[in-house]
């Protein structure tokens, strides 16, 4: 297969940022992120939510609206510029939906999606036009069920003002991206103690345990605190964390903590002290023992990435096989030497094996318009 | 017409911002149309930061096609017909010939990338 190389009739303007779910402290109660998009003259929520029936080369769109323009989303190839598939919204507010691919290793530029395009579908033809960089698109967001709710538009705004930005105004984000800063101090829900902010997750404040005389909330105006909220479970990646009254240092990923095991380690990371967080102590027990599935790893001085699947970390064993599976190198994350050697392993992951992860698009019997 | 807001919404983060009639508008050149690329199915080495390299190039040559020869290549490219690159120009309005011309010279920018490392296996 050769490269591809394209341009498109779509303008640079229009291109918006694709959040990157793991640079955002959750996902919410939920088990979904939901991101915000004022579009220039739309207003769209982003849903993104892991599928576990699908592969990272796949995507399930869903759109919904009770707008009474027809909104509509394209499953946009850059090279043949045109899409190949589409999905119209249904003014009731029913859920339309498509299952879209990704080019794969070996296929042709005329083969798959490479990003969505949402529009206005009028009379005179789509217009409106929205879209995302594909790498950011199916890096950050395939595997995924995405849905997209438009729910605000300005049709009937005769001065056709913008609501938002355009794609080439709009910054990238800025991450990590949490809800509460770090340090927040939180009522619990009950309202009979704290909890402390670090990583976008709150860690419980125990202030039974004392030392030296001094108590960990001591740190803390109780006054400042603000009500409570529910949080994530669990931090964001790349969360550096360090209990009250322990030298030990950890960075979180997947929301397992590993051991950083001295200073020239956590500069070697690309870390430094003053970003350790101090939680409270026995904070870490929130923390969980495997990383979540898809989390990928890879050991300072090793060759191998391992991807975390139903538990278990499983050896990456080329970067042919990174490619067939669309894992993100981007998402790989540099771990101290020896960090896997308390977790579980399974066996090597496979180029491909289509009856574990490919199954037929779900709910094959949604309308699609 | 109804105000726009996102406070019914529980959001994890907003994408970008909201317009203000009251800022003035960011100047955009009007005659350079900002082009977007993409890139698939080329390794890491090859890969980086081409893109940016062939829009600079594309919009370079959009600006001004006169300026551009027409028929000296950039770099003496040693022909790799197996690792050629499959091209579609969209959206830049270009006549044939100015067209032609552009894929050449963006084949010869990929070409004078790849070559360092060719040189190297």
């Amino acid at each position: 297969m050769n490269p591809c190389l394209s341009t498109t009739s779509l303008g640079a303007e229009w291109f918006y940022p694709v959040i990157d779910p793991l640079g955002v402290a959750g996902p919410g109660p939920g088990g979904q992120w939901k991101f915000g998009y004022p579009f220039r003259w739309d207003g769209v929520i982003v849903s993104v939510a892991r599928n576990r029936s699908l592969s990272r080369c796949q995507m399930r769109v869903e759109l919904t609206s009770t707008l009474a323009e027809t909104k509509q989303i394209q499953a946009f190839n850059y090279h043949n510029n045109a899409w190949s598939d589409h999905i119209d919204s249904d003014p009731t507010g029913a859920v339309t939906a498509m299952t879209i691919q990704k080019r794969r290793p070996g296929e042709g530029c005329h083969v798959g999606t490479d990003t969505v395009v949402l529009a206005r579908a009028t009379w005179m033809g789509p217009k409106g036009m929205y879209a995302f960089p594909p790498e950011d698109f199916w890096d950050f967001w395939g595997g995924c069920t995405v849905t997209f709710d438009w729910f605000f538009d300005t049709k009937t705004d005769p001065t056709n003002r913008p609501i938002g930005l355009s794609g080439a105004q709009t910054p990238p984000p800025s991450y990590p991206i949490v809800g509460l800063p770090d340090r927040t101090l939180m009522r619990n829900e009950a309202g009979t103690g704290f909890q402390v902010v670090f990583g976008g997750t709150g860690f419980a404040a125990d202030d039974s345990v004392v030392s030296n005389g001094v108590r960990y909330l001591d740190m803390f105006d109780p006054i400042a605190a603000v009500p409570f909220r529910e949080l994530p479970a669990l931090p964001v990646d790349g969360t550096l964390v360090r209990e009250w009254n322990r030298d030990e240092v950890y960075v979180v990923y997947g929301g397992t903590k590993f051991h950083i095991p001295d200073e020239p380690t956590l500069f070697a990371l690309g870390f430094d002290r003053t970003r350790v967080g101090v939680i409270p102590p026995g904070g870490l027990t929130k923390l969980v023992g495997t990383p979540i599935n898809g989390t990928l790893i890879r050991e300072q001085h090793d060759a191998w990435n391992f991807l975390v699947d139903k538990h278990q970390l499983r050896r990456v064993r080329s970067r042919e096989v990174m490619d067939a599976r669309c894992l993100p190198w981007r998402h790989v994350r540099i771990v101290p030497d020896n960090a896997r050697a308390g977790l579980p392993h399974g066996r090597d992951l496979p180029k491909d094996d289509v009856a574990e992860f490919e199954r037929p698009p779900l709910d094959p019997d949604l309308p699609r318009r | 017409m109804p105000e726009f807001s996102f406070d019914e919404f529980r959001l994890d983060a907003i994408v970008g911002g909201f317009y203000d009639a009251r800022e003035p508008p960011i100047a955009e050149d009007p005659v350079v149309r900002h082009v977007a690329v993409f890139v698939d199915g080329v390794s890491d080495a090859d890969g980086m930061g081409l893109a940016d390299d062939v829009r600079l190039l594309i919009e370079s040559f959009v600006r001004d096609p006169a300026s551009f020869d027409p028929d000296t290549p950039r770099a003496a490219a040693t022909p790799d017909p197996d690792r050629d690159f499959d091209i579609a120009l969209h959206g830049l309005n270009l006549g044939p010939e100015d067209e032609r011309v552009l894929c050449r010279l963006i084949r010869d920018l990929v070409a004078h990338r790849r070559a360092p490392q060719r040189s190297e296996r």
